[in-house]
């Protein structure tokens, strides 16, 4: 049943490449929130329980990249990713701030509104406290065969978060991230 | 109009409790939050947070109360949804608990 009305539960992110590779959440408390102001729309996640899980993906180019339009809500924990593989417990963008230290993103680079990695885990959580489009370039795929996570980090308390809008894509020029960024950015509501 | 809801139940009740959240519509492992006094496991208790209708609200506030053992230990908390943020690490403050932190190597 797709979402209708603000504050309903999302089971179920489509896949829209064709290849069924579902975003679910079967348990009811753990669903994040359709949000929307008649303008954007977004998902929340509460920061107590909520993450959606995505299956074992077999990826055709081993470079892969992912953009994001999120923020960070204040409070709560401050565990987070862009997405984070079950099991291997790989990561690409951010782990927990109070480790401190930079990130590590599986290989590739990390951009954040155009800072550029290797980006201290605090200050990425700090930037992201505001709307932004974060990037993470050329991570390797392979890295994310296994069942994963995307906004929570695989494992740990799951940050309370919106999330305007979610894309990965394989073997991407540097021209072709810069578009979807952009993209990402209008669904976002913030300047590209 | 939503509601937020957040429920905490003594791990020995979490199946009556699952049982009770099935009746309503639910799956059948909604306590996915491990809680205890200190921050340390096992786990003392369970919980959740979900946004739902007020009609969920209505029916599980009068299941819950037709179950006296439930009842007497469920912790369920109730607001408007406007007012979820930090709902749950409100609820857990009061009652005294915390996550049980999760070692990882990161």
């Amino acid at each position: 049943m797709p979402v209708t009305s603000d504050g309903d539960p999302v089971a179920l992110i489509k896949d829209i490449s064709g290849n069924s590779n579902h975003a679910v959440q079967d348990v009811a408390p753990a669903r994040p929130t359709w949000r929307t102001n008649g303008v954007l729309s977004w998902l929340e996640y509460d920061g107590a329980d909520d993450r959606m899980v995505t299956p074992p993906i077999s990826y055709s180019h081993p470079a892969l990249s992912i953009c994001a339009g999120l923020q960070y809500l204040a409070g709560g924990n401050a565990w987070g990713s862009i997405k984070s593989a079950a099991g291997s417990v790989v990561y690409a963008g951010l782990s927990s701030p109070v480790n401190g230290g930079s990130i590590t993103n599986c290989g590739g680079q990390t951009f954040v509104n155009g800072a550029v990695a290797p980006n201290d885990r605090i200050a990425l959580r700090t930037a992201l406290l505001n709307k932004s489009v974060v990037s993470v370039r050329d991570t390797q795929s392979a890295q994310f065969a296994t069942s994963s996570t995307f906004i929570a980090y695989s494992g740990t308390p799951p940050p309370a978060a919106v999330l305007f809008g979610y894309l990965e894509i394989e073997g991407a020029t540097s021209e072709m991230i810069d578009q979807i960024e952009q993209w990402m950015a209008h669904k976002t509501g913030v300047a590209a | 109009m939503k509601q937020s809801i957040v429920m905490i139940s003594p791990a020995e009740a979490v199946p009556d409790a699952n049982a009770l959240c099935v009746a309503l519509g639910w799956g059948s492992d909604n306590f996915l939050i491990a809680l205890s006094a200190d921050g340390t496991g096992p786990a003392t208790h369970f919980g959740l947070r979900a946004s739902e209708s007020q009609s969920f609200v209505a029916a599980l506030s009068e299941a819950v109360e037709a179950d006296v053992s439930l009842n007497d230990v469920l912790t369920v908390d109730t607001r408007t949804d406007t007012n979820r943020a930090l709902h749950f690490e409100t609820i857990t403050a009061e009652t005294g608990l915390q996550r049980v932190a999760m070692p990882v190597d990161v």
